[in-house]
């Protein structure tokens, strides 16, 4: 996926501007940079969700999985139909491994979001983001509320992931944990 | 066992509850001491007792369920339909507004007047009933979807899920809370107007025609009995609607995974 000359403004304000990057291959991408400096809209853009002003989005891969800042788990569904709900996969074995993986016991899988503390809601999104098979997985405030164990699990499972896809992650934490192809360092527009 | 841990359990609670407002219903009619104005619940027991065993009852309660619950099942679709639409063109929505108002402010009598000059008198409560519970679901239809979380949306289609699966997964769930609490209070509305619109109308083989009759003969118990019969009514189908609902919600929203069918 490559942006080219991409510009985004919201009233006026210009947030992204004359942005080029090429999103192609695999590996690890680290976005960082201060708050306010485009980020979010970054992979709102790469998600398809935002519209461009200006720029050109060329060789868009047919599927791209987005674990959001806020989670965005169904709340009426329990944590282990989270993660299948976004994918026609039916292996629930697969899914409940990846749980696993993230500390989520199959007790807790059967928990719907309320009843999760908000580690757990953050790793059960990670975990839904990853089950989808994508070509680009972005990932927004990956290690937020997360304690060392778990940014060492996750950051593991990334690097595993990433020899098949390519992962974009904006953190403002723990970013030498990921051990990054690339970083983007963003910067606030004046 | 203490009196509130009896009181917690349910069966206990309503039972001690019914028994209560029969009690304070029976001293009522003791202290009135007059049948003829005030029928006591022995003597209401009595009358439902013979009333079912005449052929007429049976007729006239099938008769006026079927009146009510098509005009309520009509219009529950109808409303829904149009409130579907109007939440996705703007236009439409302000276009059919002004109308969900007019039925909304209108005595319901002045409907059924206007509706006998219009169509035949056994179809007359059905047309009530319907109108009835359309402002209601209007209202609640839209304000479900007004509601439904942006986010999920989003999510859902940068994960590609197909129509079906958003309206299965995020749609229906979102807006169901605000289709229950619309059929609770139409379904009670729409037995509330399809009598009276089978009273005004002497609907043939009606609860309607039954309790304008006690009128006319001045049958106080019959009039009690039936309305007595049209709130049991109300109440098992509003607990069937309910039931029916969740089991559809269960069936319909919760199922991802193995027995996913899209």
């Amino acid at each position: 996926m490559k942006l080219n000359n991409i510009s985004v403004a919201f009233d006026g304000k210009p947030i992204l501007k004359d942005f080029n990057f090429d999103f192609s291959g695999k590996g690890i991408i680290a976005v960082v940079g201060e708050s306010g400096s485009g980020k979010t809209t970054l992979f709102r853009v790469i998600a398809g969700l935002q519209s461009v002003d200006n720029g050109t989005i060329t060789d868009i891969p047919d599927k791209i999985s987005y674990s959001f800042q806020e989670h965005r788990l169904l709340p009426w569904l329990n944590a282990l139909q989270n993660v299948m709900s976004v994918s026609d996969k039916k292996d629930e074995q697969a899914a409940l491994n990846l749980l696993g993986r993230m500390g989520i016991t199959p007790d807790d899988a059967k928990k719907t979001p309320d009843k999760l503390s908000g580690g757990m809601r953050q790793r059960v999104a990670i975990a839904r983001a990853l089950y989808y098979n994508a070509d680009i997985y972005l990932f927004d405030e990956l290690f937020a509320g997360l304690d060392a164990d778990n940014v060492k699990i996750v950051a593991d499972l990334l690097k595993e992931k990433a020899k098949d896809a390519l992962i974009v992650v904006i953190t403002h934490e723990n970013v030498q944990v990921l051990d990054a192809d690339k970083t983007i360092v963003m910067e606030k527009i004046k | 066992m203490t009196i509130s841990t009896i009181l917690a359990k349910k069966p206990v609670r309503y039972t001690l509850i019914t028994a209560i407002w029969l009690l304070v219903w029976q001293g009522v009619s003791m202290l009135i001491n007059e049948e003829i104005l005030f029928v006591s619940p022995l003597s209401v027991v009595l009358t439902l007792s013979q009333l079912v065993q005449e052929g007429e009852f049976w007729l006239s309660l099938f008769a006026s369920v079927g009146r009510v619950f098509g005009g309520f099942a009509l219009g529950y679709v109808i409303s829904f339909l149009l409130a579907a639409v109007a939440h996705r063109f703007a236009f439409f929505k302000d276009l059919i507004s002004p109308i969900i108002s007019i039925v909304k402010a209108t005595p319901v009598a002045s409907f059924i007047i206007l509706a006998l000059m219009w169509i035949g008198n056994s179809v007359v409560p059905v047309f009530i009933s319907m109108l009835m519970v359309i402002p209601i679901v209007w209202s609640n239809t839209l304000a479900g979807l007004e509601n439904i979380d942006g986010g999920l949306l989003e999510m859902a289609k940068v994960f590609k899920m197909p129509t079906f699966k958003r309206i299965r997964l995020i749609y229906f769930p979102s807006i169901f809370p605000y289709m229950l609490s619309a059929s609770g209070s139409g379904l009670g509305l729409c037995w509330k107007a399809g009598i009276a619109a089978e009273v005004i109308c002497r609907s043939m083989h009606s609860i309607g025609n039954q309790i304008w009759e006690t009128k006319y003969y001045i049958q106080t118990n019959e009039m009690f009995a039936w309305t007595a019969v049209v709130v049991i009514m109300s109440v098992i189908f509003d607990a069937i609607i309910r039931k029916l609902s969740k089991l559809a919600y269960k069936r319909f929203a919760m199922e991802v995974g193995q027995n996913e069918t899209e």
